[in-house]
């Protein structure tokens, strides 16, 4: 089996939105976002190749405070468009579910309006 | 007797083509790879005698894969078939990394471009040998 590094390409995508040029906040663990922010949680490793690489699809919920929704859908929209700028959307799952709603441990009784975008990312 | 050998899934391996020491390894770019094998085969001929004379079979290989397209990187495999078209190159395909390898010519042929809007879009391989590849040891 191949030496598959999930937790360094999740790093390295959080890294890449949290870079002042994005300035989206990501991580790979909840406990340690507050919005607005992007969470990111691997899915599923697909299209192997031979020379033992592949594609890692994650998961990238774009979370934003539990403001009033109009406000709360115009920071999701710039946080889109961040996001859109760095990765596109896997093409496995390029629907992009804009009902998402996600509760962070540091807030366990609000859920947070959120998007959800599924991204491909090498491994 | 019982086969030698064990059943085992393609990979992890290496493709490359061109010259050793200037090869180009898409391996990491490659979904599927196969060596195919077609045989032609002239009619058999009826003789007086009541038995028949088999005709004469040819056979031609053919290396294909499907590879990941990539952003027309110099130095990239579109840029490697369309610098190379028509050229004849050595290959090897090592379907399992430490097994055998299969080495020969091919003739490139350029790779089409483009493919479904926000998709991730693959090349479909198809270069002919020049004459027969053969199995080879320890190559990999």
């Amino acid at each position: 089996m191949a030496g598959y590094d999930v937790r360094g390409a999740c790093l390295a995508l959080a890294a890449r939105l949290s870079d002042p040029a994005v300035g989206l906040p990501a991580g790979i663990d909840p406990q340690e976002l507050s919005p607005p922010c992007a969470w990111i949680t691997p899915r599923e490793i697909r299209d192997p190749t031979l020379g033992a690489a592949a594609t890692l699809v994650v998961w990238v919920y774009l979370i934003t405070g539990n403001v009033d929704p109009a406000d709360a859908m115009g920071r999701l929209d710039d946080q889109l468009d961040g996001l859109l700028e760095v990765v596109d959307p896997a093409d496995s799952d390029d629907v992009i579910d804009l009902a998402a709603s996600v509760i962070l441990p540091a807030n366990p009784t609000t859920p947070l309006p959120a998007y959800r975008v599924a991204v491909d990312l090498d491994l | 007797m019982a086969l030698p050998g064990t059943v085992k899934k393609l990979g992890p391996g290496d493709l490359t083509v061109g010259a050793v020491g200037s090869a180009l390894d898409f391996s990491g770019r490659c979904t599927s790879a196969q060596l195919t094998w077609k045989v032609d085969q002239s009619d058999d001929t009826p003789v007086l005698d009541g038995t028949t004379l088999a005709g004469d079979r040819t056979y031609t290989a053919t290396l294909e894969a499907s590879v990941v397209q990539a952003d027309l990187t110099v130095g990239d495999l579109i840029d490697y078939s369309w610098a190379n078209k028509g050229t004849s190159v050595p290959f090897t395909f090592t379907p399992y990394t430490g097994g055998r390898s299969i080495t020969g010519t091919l003739i490139v042929d350029p790779l089409d471009v483009g493919g479904d809007v926000k998709k991730t879009n693959k090349h479909d391989i198809k270069w002919s040998c020049v004459g027969e590849p053969t199995l080879v040891d320890n190559l990999a």
